[in-house]
């Protein structure tokens, strides 16, 4: 696969082909917890695009100012300054997902995607093309949660609730197969078995796609 | 004291609430580091001695420090805590490098067992997430022993999933896997069964 | 001395600005967190002691956690919230109890959090009037309430167990009955 060369190919690599989850395999930890509801997943999705955009961003502005060897210092500080910014704002507007998403927001901190697009790209990129990159990525990692999430609360669940509790004008509340839903989906096994299997999928279509195209 | 309180923590996290069956912490270094018995062992030890000495270590920083001097500089105990983060994540960073020159320079022997796994383990979610559970859990908020000994069995527990997957992961290396489930996807479905082994101690504590 | 300046000048920069950020963020958002923390605790009280228009909370020795005195528009008091935690099937379970104003009749419960298996132990988290957290409502608080599995008819004080959930039943059940012990002869004459 050929390096990205444009700011559209650098997005949709991070969406697809490089995708942060299915195919690189990291951020596994935040993946696994939550998406146990597609609610969940969404709302973790946000607050990662947010966190990796502004730490791009950041990071590129300064790439030409950056000592090699206070680098890691200060992807560490942005992380963690946006991380704590993204959790006050989720706690103050939808305070019931932020505590069922638990440790897992300030966890985005230690999460792989973001201080590896820092180190690799944003590091020695234009602005523009760390943008592409971390929304690229941010919104990868998002589709990748809202997969998996899918699939487990509807099984595990039987139908798929958003903001129900939230108050809000707009909300999902379609239950297809309540009475019989299989819990163990929305619990920890089912985590595991569905990544796993979903992770199977992806390597096999990825396998044909390289025969078809050689 | 209350003996059985603090074996209750201990069994609690270690079996009940395990870091990586039943929280999804440490899941990168359980998906990488689980080849070999081994060297998934040296990892689980690594991580128990950092756990615990970071769960202390930032458990004395929020009741000694921040409380104390939100309390006393701004009037509110919990003016500092949007700090919380940022310094918990410093605080691992330092602490992984203290232990691994301590090491270095006093136990060469431990150094060469598990060192080479220090590095990794700034960036391991286990450690950051131990930190934070213990302090969103009013329990472990008031008792410096019963959040040292939830950070020591958080690690106790990390080691044992990752020793056991390891184990099983040697016997799979001789069996005929379909090719798109080798490596993570095959980890995945044997961390399934196993998690589901672990859904049977929930309860215990009754 | 320029060497240090020279690398760190950065990181100090960023350091005032984030922590300018932090706080500008933090004194937007405290008051709305404080809201929300607080509100499903307050949700809580209004639905386990009917007629609270306000609480607070009193102290009470030997209970750590706080039991709120609740009064209606008049003033009186309309009875008592206790607020209990203990350990259930997963994890900690942490409810609301409403006595009534003598102490004398559990008025409702209300589950706040809990981790209990979904579709099996988490209905003691249940809403609506056949949820079976209902069945605590009227029953004496002068003597101890009794989980029985599948009786066909229950004894006074009596409550049915979840089919399948007995292990979180009898944690509430615990819960329930240790805090009005510990709480129901100290509290205040109204």
């Amino acid at each position: 696969m050929a390096a990205p060369t444009t700011n559209l190919q650098q997005f949709k690599s991070g969406l697809l082909d490089n995708n942060p989850v299915l195919v690189q395999l990291l951020g596994m930890c935040p993946t696994l917890a939550v998406s146990n509801s597609v609610e969940n997943a969404l709302v973790m999705g946000a607050a990662v695009i947010f966190v990796l955009t502004m730490s791009n961003l950041i990071t590129s502005l300064l790439r030409n100012k950056i000592q090699p060897h206070v680098r890691i210092l200060i992807f560490t500080l942005t992380i963690a300054t946006f991380v704590t910014i993204a959790d006050l704002t989720l706690r103050a507007y939808v305070f019931e997902v932020s505590k069922k998403l638990g440790p897992f927001v300030p966890l985005i901190i230690v999460n792989c995607i973001i201080i590896a697009r820092a180190e690799m790209v944003a590091i020695k990129s234009s602005v523009w093309r760390s943008l592409a990159d971390a929304w690229g990525c941010g919104i990868g990692f998002t589709l990748a949660l809202c997969i998996l999430a899918s699939v487990r609360e509807l099984l595990g669940s039987g139908g798929i609730t958003i903001l129900r509790d939230a108050g809000w004008a707009w909300h999902l509340d379609a239950k297809v197969f309540e009475p019989h839903a299989w819990v163990i989906m929305i619990m920890p096994p089912g985590a595991f078995l569905t990544l796993g299997i979903v992770i199977g999928i992806v390597n096999q279509i990825r396998a044909r796609g390289a025969k078809g195209g050689a | 004291m209350d003996f059985g309180a603090l074996i209750g923590v201990f069994l609690g996290v270690v079996l009940v609430n395990n870091f990586v069956f039943a929280q999804f912490l440490g899941i990168c270094p359980f998906l990488g580091v689980s080849r070999k018995v081994d060297m998934a062992f040296g990892m689980g030890c690594a991580v128990t001695f950092v756990m615990t000495i970071s769960g202390v270590v930032t458990w004395l920083i929020v009741h000694g420090l921040l409380t104390p001097i939100g309390a006393k500089l701004l009037g509110n105990p919990g003016a500092l805590y949007v700090l919380k983060y940022v310094v918990f994540i410093m605080v691992i960073a330092a602490m992984v490098q203290l232990v691994e020159m301590y090491l270095k320079k006093f136990f060469p022997a431990l150094y060469t067992a598990f060192g080479v796994f220090l590095p990794l383990i700034t960036t391991n979610c286990a450690i950051l997430g131990a930190c934070l559970l213990i302090d969103m859990n009013e329990t472990y908020q008031s008792s410096l022993l019963k959040s040292a000994i939830f950070a020591f069995g958080g690690g106790v527990g990390f080691a044992m999933a990752i020793t056991i997957m390891a184990g099983i992961r040697e016997h799979l290396r001789y069996s005929n896997v379909p090719k798109a489930l080798q490596g993570a996807g095959i980890t995945l479905l044997t961390a399934c069964i196993l998690a589901l082994a672990f859904q049977g101690f929930a309860g215990i504590g009754k | 001395m320029k060497k240090f300046i020279n690398e760190s000048w950065l990181v100090l920069v960023l350091g005032a600005v984030f922590a300018v950020l932090l706080a500008g963020a933090q004194t937007s958002f405290s008051g709305r967190i404080k809201e929300n923390q607080d509100r499903a605790l307050n949700e809580a009280i209004g639905e386990v002691v009917p007629g609270t228009e306000r609480s607070e909370p009193v102290p009470i020795a030997g209970y750590d956690r706080d039991v709120f005195k609740c009064q209606g528009g008049d003033g009186r008091v309309a009875g008592w919230a206790i607020d209990a935690v203990g350990l259930g099937f997963a994890d900690k379970i942490r409810l609301v109890i409403g006595l009534s104003a003598d102490g004398g009749t559990i008025t409702g419960i209300k589950v706040i959090d809990n981790v209990e298996t979904p579709g099996l132990g988490n209905k003691i988290a249940g809403e609506g009037e056949d949820a079976w957290p209902e069945q605590f409502r009227g029953l004496k608080a002068t003597v101890k309430v009794v989980r029985v599995k599948q009786k066909r008819d229950l004894a006074r004080n009596e409550i049915q167990a979840i089919t399948g959930a007995t292990i979180s039943s009898d944690a509430v059940t615990k819960i329930v009955n240790d805090a009005i012990e510990r709480v129901r002869s100290k509290l205040p004459t109204p």
